[in-house]
């Protein structure tokens, strides 16, 4: 919350709290100044980013939990579904066509949430495409699953590189922040955006814990054990669609925390869910407001792409962890 | 009782399992026999409930198997498949506590702990309770997944006896193992359980079973109780190999001896 091109020292924080908390009123009419300012810079940008940073990682890494869990594979990602690839191809596309004289209607009554919504949109798209793509004999195949998720991927990944090729200089910016990640965006209006998508979610999933759990033994054996196997997938993959497609909308792509994050309380903690999906979204919800505050203060006062920073930080002590006792397990 | 009427499977042209009838009583221990890709998995798969079947009705304690509820028949009904892709790194116990899952509201009891220990002792797998399952051999996971299924049900409702449908259970288990899997089923059975076995060892048939079903290419050859019905003649027609039975001696029982035709 201090830290940023207008730097905020702790004893000023602590008035703005007293003032806005205890009602306290500032001592001079300069110090009213300053907290006001203060007022607008921590409720307008850093909280909204800050919330925006605990929601997004914790629901990254819930998501990332459940598509290892659905897949039952440790290296299922929640790119493989295809919610983040879809994402960003929505948003590529809606980047790429407010240029055009037609879409200015729709552009400006989209507002700010045209992004978010493309977005979105691309990601339930490919979801659906892939889901659609992987039944077989009217259940859902998770090889089926992920090679029509790496066809989607791979198409996405495509579409994206041609409209690049295509743009100009300020467009390049932006597909730049798609395909990178980042918190700097991130207004009040966002964080209201993606709250649904993302908190209700995060309170589902704990119930999910047990038949996860079973799921991993197999999806016949998990039947045998009494779970609808086809409707727990089915949630599963609609509540994973739900949380990254509402995160990517407004941070854009940042991979890693799905990937990593629940491997390393896995490495900590055992593959129990119970424990697994609250401690995953703790540690995403914490990795990813660190890695925004490196982002702000490496290069400062612009910003790393948030992407780089949880790549660079992540993949080392995921390498040490694998190390572990748990570790030793993987084969 | 399980009953089998008249079940056939189809993919695409083939008939994997052919208008086959049958029925299981309680209390018994019946085997399946049959060469490669006789169709017994996939009559195992279809009593199981893994699909549809295209003819045929399948019951189970009077009661046609689609109109059980998932949760109910994970009350007294445990299916061991032929192979099991566990990867992620459970403890033995907790892979056995995931058997205790019909029977649990969400936190494991006192008593699902001491049935899992109990089905790990029958396993003689106690020692590695605290193991990490992928880091065990092929025949160790095997005994966990046995382990498993022992405990899931050592408590069916009372009205409903315990039934316990195994493919291949005990193929990659040494000799000492094999006995000590198939006495913990048999145990199921003589407390007036349904076992309902695949093997390719006769001998541990002749050694266990009350039953046999005799099945080739997706037809059932034979069926009846295995002191009548496992002779060499069936053997015969059943592998294409010779057989020969040696008569049961001081210290041996009664068993087939098989040579290449």
């Amino acid at each position: 919350m201090a830290y940023g091109p207008t730097p905020i020292t702790p004893a000023e924080f602590l008035s703005w709290l007293e003032w806005r908390l205890l009602g306290m009123n500032p001592t001079s009419a300069v110090e009213a100044q300053r907290l006001a300012a203060i007022d607008a810079i921590l409720l307008a940008i850093r909280l909204p980013r800050l919330c925006v940073g605990l929601l997004g990682g914790a629901s990254l890494a819930v998501a990332g939990v459940g598509s290892q869990g659905l897949f039952r594979n440790p290296l299922a990602d929640p790119s493989l579904i295809g919610v983040t690839a879809g994402a960003a191809m929505g948003a590529v596309t809606a980047i790429a066509a407010s240029q055009a004289a037609f879409m200015q209607p729709l552009v400006e009554l989209m507002g700010v949430f045209l992004l978010p919504g493309a977005a979105f949109i691309g990601g339930a798209f490919s979801v659906w495409a892939i889901y659609h793509f992987a039944k077989v004999e009217g259940r859902t195949s998770v090889v089926h699953l992920l090679l029509a998720g790496i066809a989607i991927n791979a198409l996405a990944l495509a579409y994206v590189g041609l409209l690049i090729t295509r743009a100009d200089y300020g467009q390049l910016r932006e597909f730049q922040y798609w395909t990178l990640g980042s918190l700097g965006a991130v207004t009040p209006r966002e964080l209201l955006a993606i709250l649904p998508f993302t908190a209700v979610p995060l309170f589902i999933f704990p119930l999910l814990a047990r038949p996860l759990n079973v799921l991993l033994l197999g999806e016949a054996e998990a039947g045998h054990l009494g779970i609808e196997v086809q409707r727990l997938k089915l949630l599963v993959i609609v509540l994973c669609t739900a949380m990254v497609g509402a995160v990517v909308s407004v941070t854009g792509v940042i991979g890693f925390v799905g990937l990593v994050v629940p491997h390393w309380v896995r490495l900590l903690l055992g593959p129990d869910h119970k424990t697994l999906i609250p401690a995953s979204a703790l540690v995403g919800a914490l990795l990813l407001v660190s890695a925004d505050w490196l982002a702000r203060l490496l290069a400062s006062p612009a910003e790393i792409p948030i992407g780089i920073i949880t790549a660079l930080v992540g993949a080392p002590v995921f390498l040490l962890l694998m190390r572990s006792r748990r570790g030793t397990a993987w084969s | 009782m399980l009953t089998v009427e008249q079940l056939t499977v189809r993919r695409g042209t083939r008939t994997l399992v052919d208008a086959v009838s049958f029925g299981v009583p309680v209390g018994s221990f019946t085997v399946v026999l049959g060469p490669n890709g006789a169709g017994k998995s996939t009559l195992f798969r279809a009593l199981a409930g893994e699909f549809a079947p295209e003819g045929g009705q399948i019951s189970i304690h009077g009661r046609a198997l689609p109109a059980w509820k998932r949760e109910e028949l994970a009350q007294f009904r445990a299916v061991l498949p032929q192979e099991s892709t566990l990867q992620f790194p459970f403890t033995v116990e907790e892979v056995v506590l995931l058997g205790r899952t019909p029977f649990s509201d969400g936190s494991t009891s006192a008593k699902d702990m001491t049935l899992a220990h109990a089905a790990l002792a029958q396993m003689e797998m106690s020692a590695f309770a605290n193991r990490l399952y992928p880091t065990l051999s092929g025949g160790e996971k095997q005994r966990v997944q046995l382990a498993r299924v022992l405990a899931q049900i050592a408590t069916p409702p009372a009205e409903y006896a315990p039934i316990l449908l195994l493919d291949e259970p005990v193929a990659s288990l040494d000799p000492a193992h094999r006995f000590a899997a198939l006495e913990a089923a048999k145990a199921v059975s003589t407390a007036g359980g349904i076992v309902l076995c695949i093997v390719h060892d006769l001998n541990l048939a002749l050694r266990y079973a009350d039953h046999l079903l005799a099945l080739r290419d997706g037809k059932l050859l034979a069926s009846g109780k295995v002191s009548d019905t496992l002779t060499p003649a069936l053997v015969e027609a059943l592998f294409d190999v010779q057989a020969c039975a040696i008569p049961a001696s001081k210290d041996f029982p009664g068993h087939l001896v098989l040579a290449p035709k």
